[in-house]
């Protein structure tokens, strides 16, 4: 038997650079920049040199800090490059983000070194890749005694010790002619043909050999497959729906098809996978995060609009779980296109324990015939004929419960055990009065992005939706009511979080935040209650469910000016 | 033309005989002794009754709790003994017992009828299909008029006036000829065959026939065919006759054939099978609460031992993520073998509590970092001999995950604190009774904090008692421990230097008091039979 499979493989025009700054044989006379990022980088970086300086008493040192941490100011390497002979940075220990202050300073013709833990070489070699040097200089620093060090100085300093010879050697070692000239990128995008009795079995092998699947059984994109998954939108092959992060994939129509195919998805369902894609290829939404995080992140996309039902996706009963053809493939598919579009492989994109939840993500629908309210997306503007994807990242789910089933609480408790499912119950910006500068860790921008980026989403279980519905409460006035949770005093804000404060009163901007709330003895939100999705869905066994950790966009920093919302909706194209 | 012929992945039923209701109904309720099987609904009852007295003033009533909570005691002959009709109620969710309360009474020759929330329709007829009465009487509830008025007096005296009517009448009319003739279950296990133009279609064909029998797990599954099923079983020494056990909710039959089917159709290749086989024994084999991991609970495995290098399995970067086919299709097989061989409609019984979990396309099968692990191997510390690989399943509630250290080089003393508040106060889990001796604990930790702990002189041992002395406390003159035996915590070292330490614990652990479990035991261990 003969079997001819289409190439999963978006196309990439990655453009390669080889190292061209010359390294100095000799540090003595010589400045060398030192970027720490954590504080385990700097202490081993300052053991670092140390150990130079008894080798060459004449290098100087200057301290920057390293803009690969998630606050680092990108500039600083130009000041580096002008200021220093040679460089080293790092301790990479995590996810971290797209830029590469490595592969910058070598553009900047400025030679150095930088150092990952073992365990993310892999990933740090493709952040290189991403960033046009498919080779850099990199020493492995040894991960199981790093993290247990406890920043100590000694046991830095012996860690330090270890990469001593490593580090010096590439930091004057001359450029060899393959750093100079890297093979150029090369990808054979062509079908792939296996042939005899086990056709489908050397497949399944291909597939995990060369990290085109999750390790669980394809079905094969033949010709006839995909030609057949195409009539399921009316896009051309050939649109281009987006790049997808890390390697800029080209998402083709064709391509989606492909990994729908081999996900075991139906041609109908087709239109919300490439919704799916578009939303992950939106520069607002950080799909690397999802792709990198040190947690294990997986997408969580909900739908809305007579698509649900006309492809019958799940709403009730196990609607994460496995058992639905639609929600499961949907949502595998859009995992595949992650590793073959975005080419971000397991291998090197994980870390930690990893998810499990990546093999099919959390793919459902929203129950609207059951909700008492208008759905999620006719809050966000959509018409009820409109259907639409919505998707975030989720690190993990908390869930409530079992409620009403079991246990039945007055609507009060409800609310606040709603409020505790929230990202971990925290307001969405520390009152600087009571908690100090110190409190302001993660809290970036102004005081009105710190508020707008606290999203949160529940999918709430019918019944309940009902109670609360017979009970008064509009959408509109739960999400308040459980915003309401998070008020903090205003007494203990700052001078300048409460003259930020004022003017938003002011603007009426956030929801829920009055002139009169302004004021000693005032209660002030932290939240935007808008930004608490409540999704009806799940069956009336009395359970809710949480999707917590979303938030990427408030960490991350590689967008650019493109605005950033932890849920991003798109319209799915029938 | 092509044709595609699959084994029948089904397992074959232990017990496929079914009895339809014979208790005569009552003629009326008035002078009748009615036995209340309260579900966590008092005041449905107590309205009820009040209702039901206004109009047969010389009904009597007997209370006694449901029997449907997973440790209650069968004593349905003594509450047949004690009364004339049985109502139980409302069941309004799962509650991880394999017993029904009717077909037990309806056996003892007492009529009766169960109220039940519409959320749980399908499953409560399979409860009572399992039980062998497929026809016992239910009455349905909707789950939204009924959940959100349950404590509110004046909204379910009206909810319950109008149900009056269809209780009595559902006690008193006469059954009928489908209620009490029922046939036994005959199924067809033959192989099934697929044909059509090319073989896209019948690959596809065969893929919808699984969705829609509910075989499956909504993904793609391997077709097993003759030759497929024939490679897998080389990779065993047991003849494919061999019985390993019985599968819930179902009973049906896991043999060692029925087994290599299911990991065919889970991606695995012939060498995977022992361990499927090992997984299989460990809950499908007798003293383990199977029923409760059916139902609601996520099953977590652990191996241990020489085989995990042996077959490549992934036991550092990503453990649990996609992207190695060992560990996925073995973790997939699993489940593969409880939808077919137990007969699980993933669309009836979804975990937990109805909402599903992404995790369990492939479980939690977590395999031992071996190389990076201070201490003996897990399967060692069990009382195994060195060159054993070791399968240890036990249920889990919650999966902890522990912070990231890459993130944090905190102190050693800062991640001990941070490790023991992973242990919630047990006992806050649903309102059940603190129950600490059936507490199980699974941790899979990652190799750098077990290095700190042998580097400050902590075994496998004194750390597990660390965290029993951490936790315990008094409360109100009660004491309050994490557990109660330091064997029911198992401690496995899996995974990266760059962190990430699981706690997987339950309540309600799967070898503790429990249905099914004769010998209580910290978990089960199964050793893997290669060849």
């Amino acid at each position: 038997m003969k079997l001819e499979v289409l190439n999963p493989r978006a196309v990439i025009t990655p453009d390669y650079h080889g190292l061209s700054a010359e390294r100095p044989a000799d540090l003595n006379g010589k400045t060398v920049g030192i970027l720490g990022e954590k504080d385990d980088g700097i202490i081993f970086l300052g053991a670092m040199k140390e150990l130079l300086r008894t080798q060459f008493p004449n290098v100087k040192f200057i301290d920057y800090v390293s803009p690969s941490g998630p606050i680092g100011d990108r500039n600083v390497v130009n000041k580096v490059a002008a200021e220093c002979d040679a460089w080293l940075e790092g301790i990479k220990t995590s996810g971290s983000g797209m830029f590469d202050t490595g592969a910058s300073m070598e553009r900047l013709g400025c030679p150095g070194v930088t150092f990952s833990v073992d365990g993310l070489i892999p990933q740090r070699k493709r952040l290189a890749e991403v960033n046009g040097y498919p080779i850099l200089r990199i020493v492995p620093v040894p991960g199981a005694t790093l993290f247990a060090c406890e920043n100590s100085p000694v046991k830095l300093a012996e860690i330090a010790q270890s990469c001593y010879e490593a580090t010096v050697a590439a930091l004057t070692s001359p450029l060899t002619d393959s750093e100079r000239n890297p093979a150029p990128f090369a990808f054979d995008y062509g079908n792939i043909t296996f042939d005899g009795g086990d056709a489908y079995e050397q497949f399944q092998q291909y597939a995990i050999a060369n990290d085109m699947g999750d390790g669980l059984p394809l079905t094969p994109p033949t010709p006839e497959r995909v030609a057949e998954m195409l009539k399921g939108t009316k896009l051309s092959p050939d649109e281009v729906i987006g790049t997808m992060v890390p390697r800029f994939g080209k998402a083709t129509v064709e391509k989606i098809a492909i990994n729908a195919v081999m996900a075991g998805a139906k041609p109908e369902y087709l239109p919300v996978i490439i919704a799916g894609v578009e939303a992950m290829c939106d520069p607002s939404f950080n799909l690397y995060h999802i792709d990198t995080g040190t947690l294990g992140s997986s997408i969580v996309m909900w739908v809305n609009g007579p698509i649900a039902k006309q492809i019958g996706l799940n709403s009730g009963i196990g609607f994460v779980g496995p058992g639905n053809r639609a929600n499961s493939t949907i949502g595998r598919s859009l995992s595949l296109c992650m590793v073959n579009i975005g080419w971000a492989f397991y291998n090197t994109e994980v870390s930690m324990q990893g998810n499990p939840a990546r093999y099919t993500n959390l793919v459902f629908a929203e129950n609207e015939a059951e909700s008492p309210w208008e759905s999620f997306a006719e809050e966000w503007g959509f018409s009820p004929n409109d259907s639409t994807v919505t998707l975030d990242e989720c690190i993990w789910t908390e869930r409530l419960g079992p409620s009403g089933c079991m246990v039945c609480s007055p609507i009060e408790q409800d609310l606040e055990n709603l409020a505790n499912m929230c990202k971990g119950y925290m307001p969405g910006f520390m009152p600087a009065r009571k908690f100090g500068d110190a409190a302001q860790f993660m809290s970036f921008g102004s005081l009105a992005d710190q508020i707008n980026h606290m999203y949160a989403e529940i999918a709430v279980y019918p019944a309940m939706a009902h109670t609360f519905a017979n009970a008064g409460y509009t959408k509109a006035k739960m999400q308040m009511a459980i915003a309401d949770k998070f008020r903090v005093p205003w007494d203990d804000c700052s001078d300048a979080q409460q003259s930020e404060l004022l003017e938003l009163a002011k603007a009426g901007t956030i929801p829920g935040l009055t002139i009169d709330d302004c004021k000693s003895g005032g209660m002030v939100p932290t939240y935007n209650a808008k930004h608490i999705a409540l999704i009806v869905t799940g069956d009336n066994v009395g359970q809710c469910l949480s999707f917590c950790g979303g938030g990427a966009a408030v960490i991350n920093s590689d967008m650019g000016d493109a605005p950033q919302y932890d849920f991003i909706t798109k319209k799915v194209r029938i | 033309m092509q044709t595609l012929t699959v084994l029948e992945p089904r397992g074959r039923l232990k017990d496929p005989s079914r009895t339809g209701l014979f208790a005569p109904r009552l003629d009326t309720l008035d002078g009748k002794k009615i036995a209340i099987l309260d579900h966590d609904s008092p005041l449905f009852f107590e309205l009820f009754e009040e209702q039901l007295k206004a109009k047969y003033p010389k009904v009597e009533f007997v209370h006694y709790r449901s029997l449907g909570a997973p440790n209650s005691p069968d004593i349905s002959a003594e509450i047949a003994a004690n009364c004339d009709a049985w109502i139980d109620g409302v069941k309004a969710c799962e509650t991880g017992s394999k017993k029904d309360p009717g077909a037990l009474l309806e056996r003892h020759g007492r009529p009766g009828v169960s109220i039940v929330s519409d959320a749980i329709i399908r499953a409560k007829r399979q409860l009572s299909d399992i039980n062998g009465m497929p026809t016992v009487r239910n009455i349905y509830v909707d789950s939204v008029d009924y959940l959100g008025i349950k404590l509110d007096r004046d909204k379910l005296s009206q909810l319950v006036e109008g149900f009056l009517p269809t209780i009595v009448d559902a006690l008193t009319a006469p059954l009928t000829d489908a209620e009490k003739n029922v046939s036994d279950l005959a199924p067809d296990y033959s192989p099934k065959t697929f044909t059509g133009e090319d073989y896209a279609e019948v690959y596809e064909k065969f893929q919808q026939y699984i969705a829609d029998e509910h075989l499956g797990d909504g993904l793609p599954v391997a077709p097993p065919t003759r030759e497929a099923v024939d490679r897998m079983l080389t990779g065993t020494p047991l003849s494919p006759d061999t019985v390993i056990g019985y599968m819930y909710p179902k009973l049906g039959i896991a043999t060692v054939e029925n087994i290599a089917i299911c990991s065919v159709m889970a991606g695995c290749k012939p060498e995977h099978l022992p361990v499927v086989i090992a997984m299989v024994e460990c809950i499908a084999s007798g003293d383990f609460n199977q029923y409760h991991i059916v139902n609601e609970i996520l099953p977590v495995i652990f191996l241990s031992g020489p085989i995990v290098e042996k077959l490549g399995l992934n036991c550092e970067v990503g453990t649990l993520a996609p992207g190695h086919r060992a560990n996925s299709s073995i973790g997939r097989a699993l489940l593969m073998c409880m939808i077919c061989i137990g007969w699980r409609d993933m669309t009836i019984y979804s975990s937990p509590g109805g909402l599903g979990q992404p995790a369990a396309y492939a479980n939690y099968f977590i395999c031992e970092n071996q190389k990076a692990n201070p201490w003996e191997s897990y399967a060692k510390s069990v009382g195994y001999a060195n060159g054993e690989s070791v399968i240890t399943i036990c249920e889990t509630l919650s999966a902890e995950r522990g912070p990231a250290e890459t993130l944090s080089n905190l102190t050693f003393e800062q991640r001990l604190e941070q490790m023991a508040a992973m242990f919630r106060p047990l006992g806050a889990f649903f309102g059940m009774p603190i129950g600490a001796e059936d507490t199980r604990i699974m941790i899979s930790m990652h190799p750098t904090f077990a290095k700190q702990l042998a580097d400050h002189g902590y075994t496998r041992e004194s750390f597990i008692q660390y965290l029993y002395d951490r936790n315990t406390r008094e409360e109100n003159g009660r004491k309050l421990e994490p557990f109660t035996d330091p064997a029911n915590v198992a401690l496995m070292v899996s995974g990266t230097g760059a962190g990430g330490t699981i706690v997987f614990s339950t309540v309600c652990g799967s070898t503790g008091h429990v249905e099914d479990v004769v010998t209580i035991r910290p978990f089960m261990h199964k050793v893997v039979k290669e060849k």
